[in-house]
């Protein structure tokens, strides 16, 4: 249980920082393409995160953590299409 | 075969945190979400101009606040649900009313973010970008809402030490959703303020 508290405490340590990071990238004036890529791969990082970490899914059936995981990766995949078609 | 495998999962000890039926809902909203997300991201990439001229005038600051309002939120309630299933049950109050406490920084800086808006003469029928900033947001907000009224429920039922036990899928359902709230902002935030 102790360590459960460390991984959380980790992960909310790293969710910060890479919200930080996403607010760099946007501050430097980047290609728009890269800033695309950038802040989605954050994204998808950040998910991954709070499902397996803070929701526990690290621990629940594998249908339901596939489930997640198959949603935070397709809906930012999508949305990059989305606008990598509008380029 | 499926059942199998689930029953055999189990018995090594995976299981879903909460019930069955809030799992279906929260598949149901991240369903509703993300049509969403794809519409925003749609109307963003064929209308640009218009598209970064209203993310101009949005307020990232609050945009940031409230994404660490809702992970640290997230967290807390996380430790709340460690904590009860050690039976730690001053803890687990404890952390469970921070997750209020920041749910409620979320609601305010959003309130004030929307007001700002407001004042400076935007609304709903100003165009495209601000039809799906308020609309998308304004459905998150009710959520967190929402959240928020779940949690303060399960708030007063932690305090009753009898039944602490019967009470944690209850406290498992409701910090699942919680959860969900967080894991919407966290792909809302870069759709609307940063990309």
């Amino acid at each position: 249980m102790g360590s459960d508290i460390i991984k959380s405490s980790l992960a909310w340590l790293v969710l910060m920082a890479l919200t930080l990071l996403a607010i760099a990238f946007s501050q430097l004036g980047l290609d728009h393409k890269f800033l695309l890529k950038a802040v989605l791969v954050i994204t998808v990082l950040k998910g991954l995160l709070v499902a397996n970490t803070f929701m526990g899914l690290n621990k629940a059936p594998r249908f339901w953590q596939g489930m997640m995981a198959s949603y935070l990766l397709l809906v930012p995949v999508g949305i990059f299409a989305i606008y990598f078609i509008a380029i | 075969m499926v059942s199998e495998a689930y029953q055999s999962e189990n018995r090594i000890g995976r299981e879903l945190p909460g019930d069955f039926a809030i799992w279906l809902f929260i598949f149901a909203e991240l369903t509703v979400f993300a049509i969403f997300f794809f519409c925003y991201s749609w109307m963003h990439s064929h209308n640009p101009i218009m598209f970064e001229a209203g993310q101009a005038n949005l307020h990232p600051e609050a945009g940031l606040i409230n994404t660490a309002a809702l992970i640290t939120s997230s967290f807390t309630i996380a430790l709340a649900i460690i904590f009860a299933k050690q039976e730690q049950i001053k803890y687990c109050q404890l952390s469970w009313s921070l997750s209020i406490l920041f749910g409620l920084v979320y609601v305010v800086t959003k309130l004030w973010e929307y007001q700002e808006l407001f004042d400076a003469g935007f609304s709903l029928s100003s165009n495209n970008f601000y039809m799906f900033y308020f609309f998308t947001t304004g459905f998150h907000f009710l959520h967190v809402v929402l959240g928020l009224v779940v949690l303060l429920i399960m708030l007063m039922r932690i305090r009753s030490l009898v039944g602490f036990k019967a009470e944690l899928g209850n406290l498992e359902s409701a910090a699942s959703y919680w959860h969900m709230v967080d894991l919407l902002w966290i792909i809302l935030f870069p759709l609307v303020y940063v990309l």
